[in-house]
């Protein structure tokens, strides 16, 4: 799979909750530096950092801008996660990708976590 | 000017201090937004930079992983900064920016300012 498709799959399993899929665009070996999460290492961990988000079944995440060179991508994009209370977690962020051999080997994630500490 | 070049000019008008040389870097009509606000044009640009040199005595970006392509970037930066009062701040952020006619049209810069907010004890 080349770069594009997998960024392309990555936001389509998110958007429909097919989380186990969206798992296996991970390599084995994956390196994450997620902004909540802080830093994993290895697909289990990923797995096991994503429950959360099973339980969210309204939880989006739309990409806006898409930039790919070769095995690197960087998505700019917007997440809408609903709360029990009605509300919306409504914000933008970025992702930056590595991919080999259609795997994701590196992904790191930014944006403001201020909006959490409000609620 | 290319634009790798114009990301390696305003990181580097940021570390020595020359905010004109930064500010020549972008159009009047720019639209520069960060995570909690959005200015749009160049003069409102210029005050929202006269109220960041009250607090921070150095304000360091480096380009790390940079995609680009002729008139859009996205790239992530380290940001290392020291308030007035001597805090240490420093974190990685995501920058989109694109350029029209040599001069940079948009900026968008996606960061934690919970960092800022602790030491600042504000809004930044």
């Amino acid at each position: 799979m080349q770069t594009e498709e997998v960024i392309t799959r990555y936001f389509e399993y998110v958007n429909s909750g097919r989380w186990e899929d969206y798992v296996e665009l991970f390599a084995d070996n994956v390196v994450m530096d997620e902004q909540m999460l802080g830093h994993l290492e290895g697909k289990a961990e990923v797995a096991r950092g994503i429950e959360g988000l099973k339980s969210n079944p309204g939880f989006r995440n739309y990409p806006r801008e898409v930039m790919v060179k070769g095995s690197e991508a960087m998505v700019i994009w917007n997440i809408k996660s609903p709360n029990s209370d009605g509300t919306v977690f409504d914000f933008k962020g970025m992702n930056f990708f590595k991919v080999e051999k259609g795997k994701i080997v590196y992904f790191s994630n930014y944006h403001d976590t201020s909006i959490f500490e409000k609620s | 000017m290319k634009i790798k070049e114009i990301i390696d000019r305003a990181c580097e008008t940021r570390v020595r201090g020359d905010m004109e040389s930064w500010l020549s870097l972008f159009s009047k009509d720019v639209m520069f937004v960060q995570p909690e606000k959005s200015i749009k044009g160049l003069y409102r640009l210029r005050v929202a930079l006269e109220v960041g040199k009250r607090q921070f005595a150095q304000m360091r970006c480096t380009p790390l992983e940079v995609i680009a392509s002729d008139e859009e970037a996205m790239y992530i930066e380290q940001i290392d900064a020291v308030t007035l009062q001597g805090d240490e701040i420093t974190l990685k952020g995501g920058v989109h920016l694109k350029v029209a006619e040599g001069k940079i049209s948009y900026m968008a810069s996606y960061y934690d300012t919970i960092p800022f907010k602790r030491v600042l004890g504000k809004e930044i």
